[in-house]
């Protein structure tokens, strides 16, 4: 498919989706007066136009169609983080095993993050239960907007010097190599600061269960600039770090019956496809400007979910 | 390539045809799942016209207004349109545990002792997750 081609395509389809979701909050008052089917439809041209943006933009779906689909949409938050971490738990899934088998995503350096980021989600997505709705919705906006100034400020590290690992790194081996396909070097890496990793990791857990956005955004910096692994590796290791963690969580969700078919599973589908699109536009597009406008994209989410959980904006 | 890189890439390599199957069939499920709840293949739990008036309300106000069965309860109700949708999820899920599981049997196997006590004690925090241990109670 030629470029201009594409790009207007994805006009079209980006225009399209804005007006659906332009559509969505004012006939969500009434909702019983859309018929059901408008919903799904709607819920997949807003989250295909998401996941074309997630691609280029460098982000997760996760982290997007929480605090926008909470915004646009009537449905309870509850049920809009079930399925932020059901779609970010998707995608990490697709992507995992053409990563594991490049080599870049390291399943020996998810491991130990892992299994403590999974407890903690599972007690993250707990607590988001057990706290009022309004106190869930603020803390959600105020992490938004971190996550936003983060995106804006933060610059990888594509493959920093570690002179040593640290005991702990020693003693799981927190080490290995792959092949840069970019230039065709072969990249030697080992992590340090193994305990701060997973300190870290228990935290971003916690997030990521209670709000239910997938963790791209903390697990990269936290693997590349905190442990020192390349900003490749971080990457890759972060979907299979959220592939696990987020699981745990989706269990909570499930249990509790929060996973309602007709918001998750469009929603998936339109994320994914959308994805699908992103990654056929990613050298088409320019990624800086579209990151900026994701950035701004988040920041006023995140402005409207925290105004909405201090009672300002209702 | 050393026997600790030789190890690493089979574990890997174990873990993503694993996880590669069990997604795809995921999907799968999940696709046929919603296709046959849009169609009405079967009657649904809750009538598809009722949803938007109780998407609104938190999680266990919803569960109240129609009775839901949580936790594995929906089982019970496993022909209605709605819940056919759960087994895509569910298979998603299990995709996890059943990789990781695997990858302990490696592990244990190529005697990566340490790796394999991490993944064993992984697998029993899913399991526990997927009893709905902490979630149920």
């Amino acid at each position: 498919m030629d470029s201009p081609r594409v790009l207007r395509r994805a006009r079209l389809l980006a225009a399209g989706a804005i007006l659906m979701a332009a559509a969505a909050p004012a006939l969500g008052a009434d909702g019983a007066a859309l018929p059901w089917w408008s919903w799904p439809l709607m819920l997949f041209a807003v989250t295909f136009a998401m996941g074309v943006i997630a691609v280029i933009a460098g982000v997760g779906g996760g982290v997007l169609f929480v605090p926008i689909v909470g915004g646009l949409f009537p449905f309870h938050l509850d049920f809009v983080r079930a399925t932020g971490l059901l779609l970010a738990l998707s995608g990490a899934m697709s992507a995992g095993p053409s990563l594991l088998r490049s080599g870049m995503a390291s399943l020996r350096l998810a491991m130990p993050l892992a299994l403590v980021a999974s407890l903690a989600s599972v007690g993250g997505a707990l607590l988001g239960f057990a706290l009022p709705t309004r106190v869930v919705q603020g803390a959600l906006g105020a992490t938004i907007m971190a996550i936003a100034v983060l995106m804006w400020r933060a610059k990888g590290s594509l493959v920093p010097h570690v002179a040593a690992s640290d005991a702990l790194g020693a003693r799981l081996a927190l080490h290995g190599r792959f092949v840069d396909a970019s230039d065709g070097q072969e990249v030697h890496w080992r992590t340090h600061r193994t305990s701060a990793g997973i300190a870290v990791s228990a935290l971003i857990g916690v997030l990521g269960g209670m709000f239910g956005l997938g963790a791209g955004w903390a697990n990269v910096p936290a693997l590349n600039l905190l442990m020192g692994a390349p900003f490749k590796v971080s990457v890759a290791t972060s979907g299979l770090l959220i592939s696990i963690a987020n699981s745990s969580a989706a269990w909570v969700y499930l249990h509790k019956g929060a996973v309602v078919p007709l918001i998750a599973v469009p929603s998936i589908v339109g994320v994914m496809a959308g994805a699908r699109l992103g990654a056929h536009l990613l050298g088409k597009l320019p990624a800086r400007a579209v990151r900026q406008v994701v950035v701004a994209l988040l920041a006023a989410a995140g402005l409207r979910a925290l105004l909405a959980g201090l009672g300002i904006w209702e | 390539m050393t026997t600790h890189e030789e190890a690493n890439a089979r574990v890997q390599e174990i873990y993503a045809r694993w996880l590669d199957a069990g997604t795809k069939l995921a999907f799968a499920l999940l696709v046929c799942g919603f296709v046959g709840y849009a169609i009405g293949i079967t009657e649904p739990y809750v009538p598809l016209a009722q949803l938007p008036d109780l998407w609104t309300l938190p999680v266990d106000h919803y569960n109240a207004a129609i009775h839901a069965p949580t936790g594995w309860r929906w089982l019970h109700h496993w022909w209605r349109s709605d819940y056919l949708t759960y087994f895509g999820v569910v298979a998603l899920l299990i995709t996890t545990i059943a990789s990781m599981l695997r990858a302990t049997s490696v592990l244990y196997a190529l005697d990566e002792r340490l790796q394999a006590w991490i993944a064993l004690a992984q697998v029993v925090v899913l399991v526990l997750a997927a009893a709905g241990v902490a979630s149920l109670h």
